[in-house]
Order: structure tokens, then sequence, then C-alpha cells
């Protein structure tokens, strides 16, 4: 960095200088004041829970940062009067990127880490019994630090791809909120679709795609940390999921280099025209659209709820395609994306249901893995709502008598007998009607439970209901 | 010296500039004319590098200005609204341009800011429109750099403010050989302060040159004549502008002003003077004459 660049960075910094007078004394309220009032008072662990609550507070002020300081950081690049002045100044883009990307970043790091030093001195000086936790929650602290430039450089990238600070703001709430829609939307799907018998495990794929989708999982695993090291007294190298903090890690890298690709190449007559990038509003209001159609397919419903459904969605997509265009005007594109998504995802649907779940629905039971199994008996009445009939048994697996193992076979029979027919609405399977609920206790000790559903028709339940009942008795 | 070099420039899909080429002597004001839409603001942009030319090249004193921030420092650009920082005082502005121009000269900082009648610690944010505009052409006067390039600036600043203006930019090329581009629709105003101007329109640059070797050639005549004549009397001349009151006839010709007299005295008429005209008429003559408007 040259003379100029330098200069402009201490510039940065000293036009903030209130705001960061402010946060460092904020920052000094949270850690050495709250040491110092520590040492004053009590000395065990439960001042340790103190500083714990400080630092899950601490994490969640760096989740917010990472979100809303890219658009702060980055506005010059979308306003035409800032455009006008600072790609006209005598600085080149690169230098330009660099100072503006570092100094925010040192701007949220250092005045904590400065503070959190402080208070550990002070605890250190003191031979404080909570010093060890103490510097311990250092290193999570730096990997809290590690997360934050993860995240706030995957929200810079996001930022530099909008032309204008509206979108700039709506792409960065998208992109942290999307994460857990999608979450949602696979959860729905997969506890649809899938007859999970144990034998293979799809209840992780939700989870995998949030931690996949959105970084902010790492503040969560920081927190997750910070949470039990009080009582540990060490640190908890096994409680960070390695290989999906090197993923972010990795996600982060390319981030920053696409960011600086992206403003680097930036031009100035972009600012203030609409967002029109793929990564922005195309991809994100499609994730949208089939997160939603797979939360609200179209099989097994009558013709008016499925009307009712396309008109939903699509008054949804339009809406969003609206903000995105600024503009509510139908498009034959618009109305061609829409039809190519609901083909395209309810197609995918249609053929998981076909297939029972490509094949996994047709696993077997394997017993050895409960401890214990509860059903839970739904029936259709005739004001057509669902409710729960009086019959519910918790059958143990262990210590089983005869009738649990029959009951058991005759689930079976019936899971088998709903993946060998391949009919939608009037068969054995996915049938609205009725269906059993079985809340899995697992046999590896672990409190893991799940609902797992199977679905009958009114003959097949009128059967188990018999059995069940038998069982009962 | 700036050189513009066959600039073309689209915005979206519109062509914006098309094969611009223009020249900027050292110490030379150049007044930017054209209609609203016209590219002014795009060209200012490309020069200081704000856009990035599709086409062609501009280079200052032969280097190429583009990333070259070196070159920069020698180039200032002010548009129409230019950019402060939220809260912020003519001090802290001061402050933000002295790290990229290393040449800000703090005297005439002080001595212009005395002349304009500012405060350097008050809040921009509640400066009037004009006060803004003097804010930054006090800057601009500091900087004093190779190249300035001013985006309508003079619009919001009131009279006496346009006088003193001009006074320390007429100050400031005498004293530092600095080169000006003004693009403004005042075009009485730039007459006064700019030697050479161009005007672009359509995305081409339609006419340039010193506008004293243009107001030579061009002549603005008012004929009287027993009987009454047409356009077509006059078709040997090159006729910017032609208007018709009864018989008398004003006419705004190109061309050698001896050769015009020959060809009208030629036409017996009662009587010719030969009017002065102004840098807004020859943009209002250029502007009839490709068609932008008809003025009668």
């Amino acid at each position: 960095m040259n003379k100029v660049t330098t200069n402009y960075f201490k510039n940065l910094f000293l036009r903030k200088k209130k705001l960061l007078i402010l946060y460092f004394f904020v920052c000094f309220m949270a850690y050495p004041f709250v040491m110092f009032t520590n040492l004053l008072t009590t000395n065990g662990v439960g001042d340790v829970q103190i500083t714990v609550f400080i630092f899950n507070v601490c994490l969640f002020v760096l989740g917010i940062f990472a979100i809303v300081l890219p658009i702060f950081t980055f506005k010059f690049s979308l306003t035409k009067r800032h455009v006008d002045t600072y790609y006209a100044i005598p600085i080149n883009r690169d230098h330009l990127f660099k100072t503006h990307f570092i100094a925010p970043i040192l701007g949220v790091c250092v005045p904590i880490l400065i503070n959190y030093l402080i208070g550990g001195l002070l605890l250190l000086v003191n031979h404080h019994s909570s010093v060890y936790v103490y510097f311990n929650l250092l290193l999570i602290l730096l990997m809290a630090f590690a997360v934050f430039v993860i995240i706030y450089s995957i929200n810079t990238f996001f930022v530099l791809k909008c032309n204008n600070v509206l979108d700039a703001c709506i792409i960065s709430a998208a992109v942290t909120i999307l994460p857990i829609f999608v979450f949602l939307a696979v959860n729905i799907f997969l506890s649809t679709q899938t007859v999970n018998n144990g034998m293979v495990s799809v209840s992780n794929i939700p989870d995998l795609v949030l931690k996949l989708l959105s970084p902010m999982n790492g503040l969560v695993v920081v927190s997750s940390i910070v949470r039990v090291l009080p009582f540990e007294n060490k640190f908890l190298y096994s409680e960070v999921d390695w290989i999906m903090m090197g993923y972010y890690l990795v996600l982060g890298c390319g981030a920053v280099a696409g960011a600086y690709f992206i403003f680097k190449n930036k031009k100035g007559e972009s600012a203030e025209q609409l967002t029109t990038d793929f990564v922005t509003y195309p991809l994100l209001s499609n994730i949208a659209l089939a997160s939603l159609i797979l939360c609200f397919n179209l099989m097994g419903n009558d013709l008016t709820v499925n009307i009712l459904i396309v008109v939903s969605l699509f008054v949804i997509f339009f809406i969003v395609k609206g903000i995105a265009r600024r503009s509510m005007r139908l498009t034959p594109m618009m109305v061609a994306e829409f039809v190519i998504l609901m083909v395209l995802f309810n197609g995918f649907n249609f053929i998981s249901r076909n297939t029972e779940f490509f094949g996994i629905n047709r696993q077997v039971i394997d017993y050895s893995k409960y401890r214990a199994v509860t059903f839970e008996f739904y029936g259709d009445e005739a004001n057509g709502c669902t409710e729960i009939l009086d019959k519910d048994v918790r059958v143990l697996v262990k210590n089983m008598d005869e009738n649990d193992k029959a009951l058991f076979d005759y689930i079976e029979v019936l899971q088998n007998k709903a993946s060998l027919n391949h009919k939608m609405n009037n068969g054995y399977y996915y049938v609205n009607d009725s269906c059993v609920t079985l809340d899995i206790v697992y046999s590896n000790g672990s409190n893991d439970n799940r609902m797992v559903y199977f679905y009958l028709d009114k003959e097949d339940a009128t059967s188990l209901n018999t059995l069940i009942n038998q069982i009962k008795e | 010296m700036l050189k513009v070099e066959a600039v073309s420039k689209k915005l979206g899909n519109k062509t914006v500039l098309e094969n611009c080429s223009l020249t900027v002597q050292n110490g030379s004001v150049l007044g930017l004319i054209g209609p609203n839409g016209a590219g002014k603001s795009t060209l200012l942009r490309c020069i200081c590098d704000v856009y990035q030319c599709d086409e062609g090249s501009i280079t200052l004193d032969g280097e190429t200005i583009h990333e070259n921030e070196y070159l920069k420092q020698n180039i200032l650009y002010l548009s129409d609204d230019p950019y402060y920082m939220y809260n912020a005082t003519i001090k802290d502005m001061k402050e933000f341009y002295q790290i990229f121009y290393p040449q800000f000269d703090e005297q005439l900082y002080q001595k212009y800011l005395k002349i304009f009648k500012l405060d350097e610690n008050k809040v921009m944010n509640n400066f009037s429109k004009g006060m803004k505009r003097q804010a930054f052409i006090l800057m601009a006067l500091a900087i004093s750099p190779k190249l300035l390039l001013l985006d309508e600036s003079f619009d919001g600043l009131d009279p006496m403010m346009r006088l003193l203006f001009k006074r320390a930019i007429s100050e400031c090329i005498e004293k530092k050989d600095i080169s000006i581009i003004i693009s403004s629709h005042n075009l009485r105003e730039l007459e006064d302060i700019c030697d050479a101007f161009a005007i672009l329109e359509d995305a081409h640059i339609e006419t340039s040159g010193m506008i004293d070797d243009t107001k030579e050639a061009i002549h603005k005549i008012q004929i009287a004549f027993r009987e009454e004549k047409n356009r077509e009397d006059f078709e040997s001349l090159d006729i910017m502008h032609y208007a018709k009151t009864g018989r008398i006839i004003t006419l705004v010709v190109k061309g050698n002003l001896e050769e015009i007299k020959h060809q009208i005295q030629s036409l017996d008429p009662l009587m010719m003077d030969i009017l002065p005209v102004n840098l807004e008429e020859i943009f209002i003559y250029e502007m009839e004459r490709k068609g932008v408007f008809v003025n009668e």
C-alpha cells in the first residue's frame, strides 16, 4: 500500500472516531468491567457464566455486524453520488477494495480483543480461578472472529453483486434467511416423502443443508462450545465440526476472491440501476419458489386445493419478481420461469413418491436400533378433519413379547405392501385418510427420537387398530 | 494536454457516446454544450475514469488515465451533485481531499474560504445547494489540478458568487496553467470564461473549436429589401438560421464575412446590419440545423 492508501485507511477510522469510541466503551463494559466486578465479588463457575453470557452476546453482535457492515462499507459503489467521487479520486480499485474491506474487520474485532485481553490480565494478576477458562475462551473468540470474517466476506460478495442500496439490503436479508427457509422446506419434504424406518437415516439431511448454506451456523458451533466450556474446563476440539469449519473457510476465501473480482470490474454506470445478476434475485427467488413447491406440492390434493396452491405460489413469485424489477408487469419470461420450476419440482416430487423416495422407503425395519416405539393412530372423521383417535400404545422392544413382535411384523407387512404397490390416492401408500405415527427412541442411549409416518388406507388402519387394542389388553 | 480519441460508450443498450474526439490544450477552458441527455456528463465521467469507455482512448499528457492513481492526482471531477460524508464539515471534506491530492494548497483554501464566507466547521448537511457548490469549488481551487472537470457547477450559484468563481478560475489558470472542462446549460456564463467549446449532440461531438474563431466564422446579419425575398434567394450562402418578419430578414450564416456581404449586396438590400452572435446562439442554431428543434 502506498502513502495515499495508508492515509485513507487511517481516515476511514478517524471519520468514525466517535462511533469507535462508543463501541470501545461498550466492549470495555462487557469485558474488563465485568471481570473487575467479578474479582470484587465471588470466585467460581457462576462468574464464568457471566463471561459466557457476554461471549454469546458478542457472537450475536458479530453476526449482526457481518450482515450489516458490508452494506455500509460498500455503499459507495451503489449510489451515483458516491461513485462519482470514489471512482474519480486518485486511488485504484485494488487499494479501494482492500481498505474498505479490511477497515470494518479491524474496527469490529480489535476493540473486542483489546478489552478481552485487559479483562484476562485483570484475572491473571489476581490469580482468579476462572482465568484458565477465560484464556480458553480467547481461542474460541479468535475462532468467532474467523467465522465473522467469513460471513462478512460472503455478504460483501452479495452486496457487490447488487447495484443499489435497497437491493443490497434485500439480498443480504435473503442470504441470511433463505437457508432457514430451505431447511424447513427440505424438512417438510422429507417428512412427507420418507418412511424413515431406521435403515437409512435421512433426518440429518435438512441439518446438513442448513449447515452448508448458512455459515451463520459457524457462530452457533462456537456458541455451543462456549456453553459447555465452563463445566468441562478444557478446549473441546471434539465439539467443533472441523470439516464444516474448513468448508466455511473455503467458502469465505472464495467469497473474498469473488468480491475482489466483482469490485475490480464493477462498472460505475451500474450504480442505482436494477440488480439483474444471476446470483441475486434470479437465483434467490427461484430457490424460494422451489422451497415453497417442495412444501406445497400438487400430489395427492384435490383440484381446488391445487388451484389454490398454484395461484398462491404465483402471487408470491410475482411479488418477489416485482420487487426485483421494480415493476408489476407480467412478462412471458416470468410465467415461463414459474411453469418450468413448477414442472421441475413437482416432477421431482412425483418421481420421489413413485420410487418410494428413490428406494429408501423399501428398506426394512431394524428393531435392534430401537429401545422403544410409541404408536399414535390418526384417523379421518366424517367432518373431514383429521383428529387423534384414542389409540395409543408404547411398545418396549426390550422384553418384547409375542404380541409386540406381531405388531412389528404387521407394520413391516404393511410397509412392504405399501412399497410394492405404487398407488397414490386409493392404495396402501400416502393416503390422507389415516396414518400411524411412530415415536422412536433409539437403543444407543441418546435421547434422540423421531417421528415417522406410515400412511395406511382405512382397511389396514382398522386392522391395526384391532391389533393395538389386543396388545393393550 | 487532454486527448479524447474516438471514444464510444454504451449505457445499457443506448449508445451515449459514439466516436467522440476532443483535445483540450493546457491552460484552456472548454465549454461542453449539449441538450439534456446528449452525453456531457458521461463524457466527463469517462475522462475521470468513473466510467470506462467501450472504445477509444483518453490520455492526459500522453498517459492513459484508467486506474492510474498518480495521474489521477492531476484530475478533479466535480459532479452536479458532489458527495460529502454524512454530517461532514467543510474541514472534514478538506481532510478527505488532502489525502488524495498532495498538492492541496492550504493557503489558497483559507483565502477562498474567507472570500466565499464559509464556515469550515459547519455541517454541510445544513448548507443550501449554492453553499455546497461553493464548498466544492473551494476544494477545486485549493487542489488546482492540472485538469478540472466541472459538471454544471455554475448552477445554484448567485451572480456574485459566479463572478467570484470566474475570477478565481482565471487566477488559477494564470498561475497554475490548469485546464478546465465545464459542462453547463447556461451558455452565456460559459462564454465569459471559456476559450473553446464543443457541442455534444446525439452521442456525437457535432462541433468544436475556439470560441473566437467560431464567432469570426459565424455571422448574424439583418437585411431589409424593397421587395419580398425568400430563403431560396440566399441559396448560395451556408445558412444556419433564417427568420423573416415582413421584408426584414435575419440570417445566421457561416463563412467569410466579406464574401457573404458581397453576395448579399448583389441582391440590392435597402439596409444590412452585422449583429454580434453569442455562444448560446451558436448552440441554438447548430441544434436547429441538426433538426433537434425548430426556432421560429
